[in-house]
């Protein structure tokens, strides 16, 4: 297990767990995030496609190419380096379908 | 047992975060396993062309996911990595270092968060969380810039950064003669090429492309390179009739730059870091966006006789400007105080100043 990828951020518990330095640096990570999304919130990026939906795709090419194509194609892309355990698939494919919604 | 150190890159504007990623990457080759991850599409090339081994993050502004959930994945996607490769370093090259990134190293805190920051910023809102985000940091470096002594904003002040000598994918050494560059480009070998760096995409940046190329017509027999389609979002063309152009993708390109006889490009970290470091002799075109000073870099450059800057808000400037390296006399005057003034520091010292620093940290651990 991940601890910190299953560690909730707002686990106050948690947190206190970290001790003072620890739940400060906590404090201050959960301030840039927020003044992070209050400045993209008044300043929003421009979005000039359709929202991309549907499953991700998973490769771990490295072929130019392929990636290129990858990358750059309307829909999810989930790359991970080259032979990659299959504890670390796992994990991304659980990554991914939290991050999804799937 | 060599380190295992991830080099995380935002996706920012133009190759500057990852060119100095895949610079630093290649330097810690032989001393530990480096590992670039990044959120610019560009990072695709790495892999085939270094060996190095890499990971593409969709960035937030890609909108897969709400942006709320983008931290939490990003700082999952990192955490993974790490426990994947058993990385004891995470080096990010960024103006802002994502909140999913910092929170990585709160879930994890005996991985090391070394924040590589470039100088030259303009005043913009980030400046304001800069203290916060540093104190955050086990270490913060910056990359020297040719144009420091000109750095004026938020970054040029503050103490915690340890400043090295700038870093650049341009070697001399490595770098390939004119006659193979141009063999490998597909460049005729008895013709002059130009190297046209410019960005395209909004109207402002679409018409500066359109006049840097108004510039060039008149040159006989010139060949015209571009790093990527010069057309707008419609499709529509940006370049002038009677032009010969050629679209070509090369990493790194730094390796052919014998290859021009003269660049226009604009004046972000690789640029000026590169061309005029290979010698080229370059008009240079800020690109005012962002937190980068661009400007500011340009007019250094042009004040000590390297290369030449245009005027970005004016195109007549930029056409006029462009034109002047249509002058043999001028790109040797420009090609020798280049000689003279930087290619030395181009050398990868610098490199491996953060290679020896990377491996020094990972040891102490």
């Amino acid at each position: 297990m991940i601890s910190g990828a299953t560690v909730p951020l707002h686990s106050t518990l948690s947190i206190l767990a970290r001790g003072p330095i620890g739940a400060a640096k906590h404090f201050a990570v959960f301030l840039l995030e927020k003044i992070g999304l209050s400045y993209r919130a008044l300043f929003p990026h421009r979005i000039d496609t359709p929202p991309i939906t549907g499953s991700p795709i998973f490769s771990e090419t490295t072929d130019v190419n392929e990636l290129r194509a990858y990358v750059r194609a309307p829909r999810r892309f989930e790359h991970l380096i080259t032979e990659a355990s299959e504890r670390y698939r796992r994990k991304r494919s659980e990554i991914a379908t939290k991050a999804y919604d799937l | 047992m060599r380190p295992t150190i991830i080099l995380a890159t935002s996706n920012g504007i133009g190759m500057g975060h990852l060119a100095r990623a895949t610079a630093i990457g290649e330097a810690l080759k032989d001393r530990a396993h480096p590992i670039i991850v990044s959120m610019a599409s560009a990072v695709a090339e790495i892999p085939s062309a270094t060996g190095i081994p890499a990971e593409y993050i969709p960035g937030r502004d890609r909108g897969l996911m709400p942006r709320q959930k983008w931290d939490r994945y990003l700082r999952d996607r990192i955490l993974a990595l790490v426990e994947e490769t058993g990385a004891t370093i995470l080096t990010f090259d960024g103006v802002v270092p994502y909140p999913g990134v910092l929170a990585a190293k709160l879930a994890k805190p005996d991985l090391t968060l070394v924040w590589i920051r470039r100088g030259l910023w303009q005043k913009k809102p980030q400046r304001f969380v800069l203290g916060l985000q540093s104190r955050i940091m086990d270490y913060v470096v910056e990359p020297g810039d040719y144009a420091r002594e000109y750095d004026h904003g938020p970054t040029s002040k503050r103490k915690e950064a340890k400043l090295v000598a700038p870093v650049s994918l341009y070697r001399s050494e490595r770098a390939l003669e004119k006659s193979a560059a141009r063999k490998i480009l597909g460049l005729d070998p008895d013709r002059p090429a130009v190297l046209v760096q410019l960005g395209t995409g909004d109207a402002d940046v679409n018409h500066k492309m359109t006049a840097a190329l108004r510039g060039l017509l008149g040159w006989k027999d010139v060949q015209v390179v571009l790093t990527k389609d010069p057309k707008d979002k419609a499709g529509n063309s940006l370049a002038p009739d009677g032009l010969d152009l050629k679209v070509v993708r090369y990493f790194p390109l730094a390796d052919l730059l014998h290859a021009f006889d003269a660049g226009i490009c604009a004046a972000g970290y690789n640029g000026v870091h590169e061309l005029p470091a290979a010698g080229v002799p370059t008009v240079f075109v800020s690109n005012i966006r962002g937190t980068d000073d661009q400007e500011t870099r340009a007019r250094w450059c042009a004040d000590y006789g390297c290369a030449l800057m245009a005027n970005q808000a004016d195109l007549a400037d930029i056409e006029t400007t462009v034109r002047k390296l249509q002058n043999p006399e001028l790109r040797k005057s420009l090609s020798d105080k280049c000689a003279r003034f930087l290619r030395q520091l181009a050398q990868p010292k610098s490199q491996i100043f953060f290679s020896l620093f990377l491996n020094h940290i990972a040891q102490r651990k």
